[in-house]
């Protein structure tokens, strides 16, 4: 399981980044938190340092999203167990 | 912790950071601390362009930051030749200095009273009826901070418009003593070194000079060679202890006036040591002294007489160390060892002062007596051999000494009492021959006395405009002065500023001005270096520009059909037409910067009046490019302005010929040689005594600038340094039962004003000295000072009266 | 307790500090990822370990200390206002804590960030004058430039942090980004001691050519940035 903080700088044109943020909202893997200038923050939490760097990837390709950085990325081996 | 708790926990640190990460990145603060309200900087956003200094003579260049209309950083530029990207602390919050709250926005009359707010076309009547009314009583007073455009218009205005010569500006209080010293040695005006002595010097001898704090630039230029591992000697000859004495190799304490008797001791060791260049003398340089008095006990021209070697040797046998030592209590054996160093060929020495020996009723022969002492030893116009004099304002040599924006003065160092000089004048300017007064003016002290005397006893002044300067504050025995005025009921008195000040108190009509780089300008350093900058905010409310002031009121008058504001073909005397010939309404505001640079016509036009006194200058574009050019600035063969380092010296000055080495070109004998002075030590007009036991002195502190009106409106400077106090040595404190904080009552025979006392601080006086800044201007100090002025040059002494210092009870 | 995990963090930076919990492994479990974010690191130190709250921290102590120096400051860029008394006439006293940098208790002593120059005071002043009434102090609506901190921009994700100030006056990169620096500014790579390898000043606070100048007047001139 990997959680990450990152950081999503939105297009300039407010057109685009209003629904790149809408779309942002809609992905299931994401906590996205509030629009502060074109920058928005997220944690995205995967099954796996893998699947976050594809998400990563997939985010950066999006339509009105002109970068995205990760900032903290936390990995839990130990999965579903207690302890 | 749980496995969901702890992810829930990361989650939520996660965002968190990135949340963190988002504002940082979006501009916004975190809530953690708020600073000011901060514009979010794009790069796109920001420009940076040049500027002098708004401040002092030094003429450091700086990058203005502006976004958005608005100035919002300063950098050193790192490409001027004269700071190198350094700056001191006025100089890096010079951008603040437009942003005072209490900015004048708007023109205002007094009406009962209190200053009401009118329009500029009614304020420009006001003006323009109180001139025509009675032009030969209407004064200007004017400033070392006047852009060269801007004095250019105010003295073409009076000289050439109104036909007289009622004009004086600041420099009067500053540098006239330099220029008198000047004219004396050269026989013209301002310093042949330039700051590269300062790289080059092994001595650097300070005549009551604390460079540290007056001019932090070229002090540093001087002691960070230290820091490089090059050895620099500092002597510092004062009557206190400074910031500049705590980096000096040698400190000399001297009383009051006592600079003469040094001075006059290093030539009598010289000569009496036989260490004089004496090939330099034979070949360069003539020897004068003062004639005796006019019959009437006129003073003797200041041009003075000749006299011999051998007569100037003797002249000088009375000033033996020992003789030294007691008029000026420095000891004889510092005397014997200045006298050596300056007899020995292998060290380069820079001589700097200021306002110690300018605001000085011997100003004019402590300047002479310096330059002497350098020529006759050789010590002149070799790389780090100079005697400079260092100015307090950014263009009181652009403007008030090239420009000549004085009363005996016509642009480009000619001379209103010289008939051929006015000539010169009257044709630059298209006048029928005759029109410009021969009839020196009033210089400031006698012109505020004027002002401030009833008209019907003497007081033949009845109005003056005063632009960039505040004499309310600044113009000694203020009681006794201008302050009067204030009594006078058909007195009338135009302030040009931009914060209310001292001045505009007593004003009766005040226009708001747009300052620095809310308009285009050019200003003039110490080292003859002309700058240029170039409009990026505008000012605000309906602040506009001085030099459009003064052209919206001479278009008044020649609209009323004041004869003087036409030239010889009936023309306007600010007459501008764009390339098809046809005439540009300059005098309407929105006009004055959309159709043309008013700037540039200005300059160019003052550029004509340059090369009669070989002070060339360059046209208007190439000080767009150039981080400022020092004159004189001659076109070579390949269309190249170069500029001079050294003048009157082979290989520099493009001026002297082949082949002479040195060539005095403005000699006052006309033979190409320079003049060394004999002035005797002679007492000063006041000194202390049993009922006024103290001297006085007063001068500039490191974080304001002049009369304070732009520095104290800076948090930065203001909370460094918050009010003016008195500084005194601790014996004398101890006498007196104060301690530092306490207020003490500082009299005169003139005046009084309270101040609290501060030891060990700033400075450090010798006993029966104090010190008073003059910065403040709710204890003016200048309520106090002395009135008594150097005969030749009219600079008071704001450096020496009696006082008496009275604990409050 | 805890399992091992690794914290891999950085704001906009993607830096890379990893760590299994028990501050023993070296291992190095994701080489993809450490390849593609192998930046260096401005403010987690290794001995950070697997907090996640420190790394938060630090974060906000990066945040507070762009503050706190800006409030020594008019704007960015101005020499900074000296946060205590000093002794008027012995300026070269400075040296005694600025030479070299020191902590004394909670009180820290930046080192001087750019070379000796003897007269410090041409250019610092006490934030706090001999009979300063701050009552008095006239308002002034200066609104000084601020650096937004956070290495300003990069070229790509990975890339490092561009220098959000101007490198003149600041080339001891160690008065603010060292042992006495401000919190939440040290770098992991601190042994590395040639910055301006890698990083670059931001261009927005270098010093361009005069951006108007004679070219625009000869199309005529027209003020420019007019409210």
């Amino acid at each position: 399981m990997a959680i990450s903080g990152i950081l999503i700088t939105l297009s300039h044109d407010s057109e685009r980044q209003r629904l790149a943020c809408e779309r942002l909202r809609r992905d299931q893997r994401l906590v996205v938190g509030e629009l502060l200038g074109r920058h928005v923050a997220a944690s995205a939490v995967t099954a796996s340092p893998d699947d976050d760097l594809a998400l990563v990837d997939e985010l950066r390709r999006a339509d009105g999203v002109d970068s995205v950085e990760i900032v903290f990325v936390a990995l839990d081996e130990h999965s579903g167990a207690e302890s | 912790m749980s496995t969901v708790d702890r992810r829930e926990f990361l989650k939520a640190s996660a965002l968190a950071a990135a949340t963190a990460a988002a504002a940082r990145a979006s501009g916004i603060s975190l809530p953690i601390l708020e600073p000011q309200a901060a514009p979010s900087s794009s790069a796109q956003a920001l420009r940076w362009d040049k500027a002098p200094c708004r401040f002092c003579g030094t003429g450091c260049h700086v990058m203005v930051g502006t976004e958005n209309g608005r100035v919002v950083a300063i950098q050193g530029d790192q490409k001027a030749e004269v700071n190198k990207g350094l700056l001191c602390v006025k100089g890096y919050h010079v951008g603040l200095a437009l942003y005072g709250r209490d900015r004048l926005t708007q023109p205002m009359l007094r009406t009962q009273g209190r200053l009401v707010p009118i329009s500029w076309d009614k304020a420009l009547d006001i003006v323009a009826d109180r001139i025509a009314a009675d032009p030969g009583r209407f004064a200007i007073y004017g400033s070392g901070q006047w852009t060269i455009g801007e004095g250019y218009a105010a003295n073409k205005f009076i000289k050439a418009g109104l036909g007289s010569n009622l004009i004086d500006a600041n420099p009067r209080l500053c540098m006239a003593s330099a220029v008198t010293g000047f004219i004396s040695t050269f026989g013209v005006d301002e310093p042949p070194g330039v700051y590269d002595d300062l790289d080059r010097c092994d001595v650097a001898i300070l005549w009551g000079n604390n460079m540290a704090e007056m001019h932090p630039v070229l002090f540093s230029r001087l002691v960070d060679r230290r820091a490089r591992g090059e050895k620099v000697v500092i002597i510092d000859l004062t009557t206190r202890r400074t910031r500049t004495s705590e980096l000096a190799d040698q400190v000399l304490f001297f009383k009051p006036q006592g600079d003469l008797a040094i001075a006059n001791g290093i030539a009598h060791q010289l000569v009496k040591n036989g260490t004089c260049d004496t090939a330099f003398v034979a070949a360069h340089c003539n020897f004068r002294r003062l004639g005796e008095p006019g019959a009437d006990g006129a003073q003797p021209d200041m041009l003075g007489v000749p006299m011999t070697f051998e007569e100037y040797a003797k002249a000088l046998e009375p000033y033996t160390p020992q003789r030294v030592e007691e008029l000026s209590g420095v000891p004889a054996e510092s005397i014997v060892m200045l006298g050596d160093l300056f007899g020995r060929r292998d060290r380069r020495i820079n001589s700097l002062w200021c306002m110690g020996m300018n605001q000085h009723t011997r100003g004019t022969a402590i300047n002479c007596l310096v330059h002497g002492i350098h020529l006759l030893s050789g010590h002149f116009g070799k790389p780090g051999d100079a005697a400079t004099s260092l100015t307090g304002q950014p263009s009181a040599c652009g403007t008030a000494r090239e420009v000549g924006t004085l009363c005996h003065l016509l642009p480009g160092g000619l001379s209103v009492t010289n008939p051929g000089h006015r000539a010169i004048a009257e044709k630059h300017w298209n006048l029928e021959p005759g029109r410009l007064s021969g009839r020196i003016g009033l210089h400031a002290v006698e012109l505020f006395k004027r002002f401030s005397t009833p008209t019907d006893q003497g007081g033949d002044i009845t109005t003056v405009w005063v632009q960039v300067t505040n004499p309310a504050h600044t113009i000694p025995d203020l009681n006794h002065s201008i302050r009067r005025k204030a009594q006078l009921a058909d007195k009338f008195l135009i302030v040009s500023d931009v914060y209310p000040t001292a001045t505009t108190e007593l004003a009766d009509l005040v226009l708001p001005s747009a300052m620095w780089v809310e308009k285009n300008g050019m200003y003039g350093n110490s080292e003859r270096r002309t700058q240029h900058w170039f409009k990026m905010v505008e000012p605000p409310g309906e602040a506009r520009d001085d030099a459009w002031q003064m052209i919206a009121v001479s278009r008044r008058l020649f609209d009323r059909g004041v004869p003087g504001m036409r030239d010889k073909d009936g023309r306007w005397l600010f007459h501008t037409a764009d390339s098809a010939g046809k005439e540009i309404p300059i005098w309407e505001w929105k006009r004055y910067y959309s159709d043309t640079v008013v700037d540039e016509r200005l300059f160019d036009e003052y550029r004509a009046f340059s090369r009669h006194k070989h002070k060339d200058l360059a046209p208007y574009r190439e000080y767009v490019k150039a981080r400022g050019l020092r004159w004189p600035v001659v076109q070579n063969s390949d269309g190249e302005w170069k500029e001079t380092r050294w003048r009157f010296t082979e290989g520099s000055d493009p001026y002297v010929a082949k082949g002479k080495g040195f060539q005095f070109y403005h000699s006052v004998t006309k033979d190409d040689r320079a003049l060394i002075w004999f002035r005797p030590y002679e007492p000063p007009p006041e000194v202390p005594d049993a009922e006024y036991p103290f001297w006085l002195c007063t001068g500039r502190v490191l974080e304001h600038w002049h009369s304070g009106t732009m520095t104290r409106r800076i948090p930065q400077l203001h909370r460094a340094m918050p009010k003016a106090y008195v500084e005194m040595n601790h014996l004398d404190a101890r006498a007196l039962g104060v301690r530092s904080g306490e207020m003490v009552t500082v009299r005169s025979r003139r005046g009084e004003v309270d101040l609290p006392v501060w030891l060990g601080g700033r400075g450090d006086p010798r006993p029966g000295e104090v010190f008073v800044p003059f910065f403040d201007e709710n204890p003016l100090i200048n309520r106090v000072t002395l009135a008594a002025y150097d005969p030749y040059s009219k600079q008071p002494d704001y450096k020496k009266c009696a006082v008496a210092v009275v604990p409050k009870a | 307790m805890m399992g091992a995990a690794i914290v891999i963090a950085g704001a906009s930076l993607g830096a890379f500090v990893r760590d299994d919990g028990d501050g023993k492994s070296e291992r190095d479990p994701l080489p993809g990822l450490a390849w593609r974010l192998n930046t260096p690191h401005p403010w987690i130190v290794p001995d950070d370990r697997a907090n996640p709250l420190a790394v938060a921290d630090k974060l906000a102590a990066r945040a507070a200390s762009i503050d706190r120096r800006a409030q020594l400051r008019a704007f960015e860029g101005a020499p900074p206002v000296i946060p205590h008394s000093i002794q008027d006439l012995n300026v070269q006293s400075c040296r005694a804590c600025h030479a070299e940098g020191l902590r004394a208790g909670d009180k820290i002593s930046r080192m001087v960030s750019h070379t000796y120059l003897p007269s410090c005071t041409q250019c610092h002043v006490e934030a706090t004058g001999f009979l300063l009434d701050a009552n008095a102090i006239p308002p002034n609506e200066f609104r000084g430039l601020r650096s937004q901190g956070m290495g300003g921009t990069r070229a790509w994700a990975g890339a490092p942090p561009v220098v959000p100030h101007t490198f003149f006056m600041r080339t001891n990169c160690v008065s603010c980004h060292g042992e006495f620096g401000y919190d939440g500014w040290r770098p992991d790579h601190l042994s590395r001691s040639n910055c301006a390898q890698c990083h670059v000043p931001a261009a927005e606070f270098e010093q361009l050519s005069p951006t108007f100048g004679i070219a625009d007047m000869a199309e005529g001139f027209a003020p420019r940035d007019g409210p």
